[in-house]
Formats: structure tokens, sequence, C-alpha cells
């Protein structure tokens, strides 16, 4: 993993575990952010779109979000898929296994949440908010599930990787 | 006299004399991470413990300084080099005595 980054003349260092620990706190906050926002923007409908074009919104959105994330992500963490020597891909390869095991109970969420969006005994006794909340909940938590695949693997080596030295410092 | 040196291990549960021996050696974490093919920072993390090496870095490690294994890498810790070194060249006189 590299530790100092360049954008244009600033210089971004990041050895330092609880910095990079500020960061993916950062990155979470703004994605759980937009998730709060969109699902208000499906229940109110707040932006007095008709449903199908408050959709592409969000999906267009979540688009440019998913192309963001992805390259600050691989930018920071590194390719995961580059080959790396034996400790870095053992690193990666245990964040991997621990970032997909959050993926496998998304999609387990995602199909159970289905069954609100088919007809059933129990959405029509909710309120009208809360229906239409429940009904965009499968595709809510698949998006979510989207976001953990591209980002989580990268956020966990992150997160973990302990404090580390500079090129400087190692020569 | 025979105290050992209390370091702990790291994650890694293993004792190692890497740094003793770039430091002996004059040798920077750079050069020796390039002579083994790997990263610079997994120097540091096997200095300190944090990762246990692979059997087959663990030997490239003593094929470069020119040791054996049990040399560099023990799951007890070791006792100071130099210790040891003064110890064994002492021994044969000890023994004539």
């Amino acid at each position: 993993m590299k530790t100092e980054y360049a954008v244009g003349n600033i210089r971004i260092h990041f050895e330092s575990r609880a910095r990079r620990r500020w960061f993916v706190a950062f990155i979470y906050t703004v994605l759980v952010a937009y998730a709060a926002l969109a699902a208000f923007e499906i229940t109110q409908r707040s932006l007095n779109r008709t449903e199908t074009t408050t959709a592409a919104w969000i999906v267009a959105r979540c688009g440019i979000l998913f192309v963001a994330l992805w390259i600050v992500f691989t930018w920071v963490a590194g390719d995961m898929r580059a080959r790396g020597d034996e400790r870095e891909m053992h690193r990666r390869d245990h964040a991997h296994f621990r970032a997909y095991y959050f993926v496998g109970y998304g999609i387990m969420a995602a199909f159970f949440a289905s069954f609100f969006a088919e007809p059933n005994p129990i959405t029509p006794l909710l309120p009208l908010a809360l229906r239409t909340f429940l009904v965009k909940l499968p595709q809510m938590l698949l998006m979510a599930t989207i976001f953990i695949y591209i980002t989580l693997p990268q956020a966990i080596l992150l997160w973990t990787e302990p404090d580390m030295e500079t090129e400087r410092e190692a020569s | 006299m025979n105290r050992v040196v209390d370091k702990v291990p790291g994650e890694s549960g293993l004792y190692n004399r890497i740094a003793v021996l770039r430091a002996e050696r004059d040798i920077s974490r750079q050069e020796l991470a390039d002579a083994l093919g790997v990263n610079y920072q997994t120097i540091g993390f096997l200095e300190r413990g944090d990762y246990g090496p692979s059997l087959k870095l663990a030997f490239q490690i003593a094929e470069y300084f020119d040791l054996p294994v049990e040399a560099i890498f023990a799951t007890q810790p070791l006792k100071p080099l130099s210790r040891q070194v003064y110890a064994s060249s002492q021994s044969p006189e000890k023994g004539n005595s």
C-alpha cells in the first residue's frame, strides 16, 4: 500500500492508521447520508417528479458515486487485483474474506425483503410511506450490497493495516 | 547473565533477529526488501513480529544473511547475538581448564 499521495501540489500522508480510519469513516458517512436522502426521496417524492424520473435520478447519482468510490478507494488502497508480495496478498485475501461475508448477508436480506414488493398480507396494513419504502427496499439493499462489494475490501484494508513507515524511513 | 531479550513477538508469535542482522551489516529495509522481492513495509512488519513469513520467505532471508533459519527465527525469545557468540567462543577454553 502506498503511504503518500499527491493531489496537485498537496501531499497527503496515509502512514497513520488513525488518519486512514478517519478517511474510511468520512466516506461511509457520506454514503449513509446519501442512502438516507435516497430513501427520503423515494418515500416522500420530495422532488415532485414522477416515480420513474425519481428512480432514474437516484440510479444516475448511484452510478456516479460507484465510479467515484471505485477510483478513490483504488487510488488509496491500491488495486486489489494487482500482484503484491506475500504479506500484501495475505492481507488482501483476508480483507476480501471479511467483506464478502457481509455481501452474502446483503444478498440474503434483499431476497427476504423482496417478499414485501409482492402482494402479501402484511403491507396493506402499513402506512403508505412505509409501504412505498418496503417496495423499494430490495433494490436499496442490492444497491447497498454493490457499494459493499466495491468498497468494503479496500476499507477493511485501510482500517486494519497498522501504522506504516515512509519510504524515506526505510532507505 | 543468561537473560533473554524480553520482546513481545507481535501478532505472528515469532521472534526474529532481522533488525539486528540488518543493522550489523548496515543494510536498509529498502535494500533488504529489494533483495528479497518484497515491499519495504513487509520488512518492517517482519522485524516487529507483526507478520510471520512463509517458509519460502524465511529460507530466502536465511540465505540472504547466510545463516540457518533457526538463527534468525524462533518461537522462543532469542538471546542477544553478541552474548551467544561470546559464550560459544568461551566454551572450549572452559572445557580445557
